[in-house]
């Protein structure tokens, strides 16, 4: 039964992928963050997980799919693979873990996997910076502004 | 307390034109060779035109702002931003396929269309889109 949910799940988060990730960091601080996704052999939110993505103040870093991360730093941890060799609906974007180099951190990312796709997070190199986790077209953004 | 709230609601409002990254997600199964188009603050539309960028088959490019650009890969006439690198305006990108070119944009700017379709380099029907996402603008290359 749990697994027909996750199978159905998966179906669901299916609709959002053949999916770039676009990071896009519009704070003064270094962004770190972790990434979360799922392909056809690492299944459900946690999947997959990045290493760590250090994204310096007022810049962006993007990737085409999650087979981006095998060929591309930080790569994922443990030298997993992505495969989006089934095509769409097998594979997608889940969530990021993030902090601040000052400031402190949280999570976004999709509400099927239990997580906001907003947080404010104070004290970020002087103000409080909102992280968002947003659709845009097919594609995921998260944005600290 | 409601002053802070209200000028930092006042602030959110403003600051979308001040904060708007440039994606470039090529899905397309070919290489695709562009030109991204700007403006200063208070400067006209199409004022700098950048050096061609290449992107590679399911790459991608993320500019957080026009100022980058100085950098990598340039303007043309050696142009560079002046004012807030941030408050600088995306207009237009070009895709040119040896022979033709496309451009999409915002409208008033230099481009006429925000999408189109032209042949890639490798023969096939590509076709190039411009869509304004949140503060951001998103453009995808594909089959």
């Amino acid at each position: 039964m749990k697994k027909l949910l996750l199978a159905a799940s998966l179906l669901v988060l299916g609709a959002q992928a053949k999916a770039a990730l676009f990071i896009n960091n519009n704070t003064n601080c270094t962004l770190n963050m972790t990434i979360f996704a799922f392909d056809p052999t690492h299944t459900g939110c946690w999947g997959l997980q990045s290493n760590l993505i250090v994204l310096g103040p007022n810049s962006s870093v993007s990737y085409n799919s999650v087979a981006t991360l095998n060929t591309t730093s930080p790569f994922w941890f443990g030298g997993a693979t992505a495969s989006t060799a089934g095509g769409a609906g097998t594979w997608g974007w889940n969530a990021g873990k993030f902090f601040f180099t000052s400031g402190g951190g949280a999570s976004v990312g999709l509400t099927s996997c239990g997580l906001t796709q907003s947080v404010t997070v104070p004290n970020v190199c002087g103000s409080s910076s909102v992280v968002t986790w947003q659709p845009l077209g097919n594609n995921i953004i998260i944005e600290a502004n | 307390m409601k002053k802070k709230l209200l000028a930092a609601a006042l602030l959110s409002l403003l600051a979308p034109a001040a904060k708007a990254a440039l994606f470039i997600n090529n899905t397309s199964k070919c290489t695709v060779q562009v030109r991204v188009y700007a403006h200063n603050e208070n400067g006209k539309a199409c004022e700098l035109e950048s050096k061609i960028m290449t992107i590679p088959p399911m790459g991608t490019i993320a500019l957080n702002n026009a100022g980058l650009v100085d950098t990598k890969p340039g303007w043309e006439k050696e142009m560079k931003i002046s004012g807030d690198p941030k408050a600088a305006v995306w207009d237009a990108l070009s895709f040119h396929n040896g022979s033709k070119t496309l451009k999409v944009g915002v409208s008033g700017g230099c481009a006429t269309v925000t999408n189109g379709m032209i042949k890639d380099a490798c023969g096939a029907d590509l076709n190039v889109k411009w869509s304004v996402a949140g503060h951001n603008i998103l453009i995808e290359l594909y089959n």
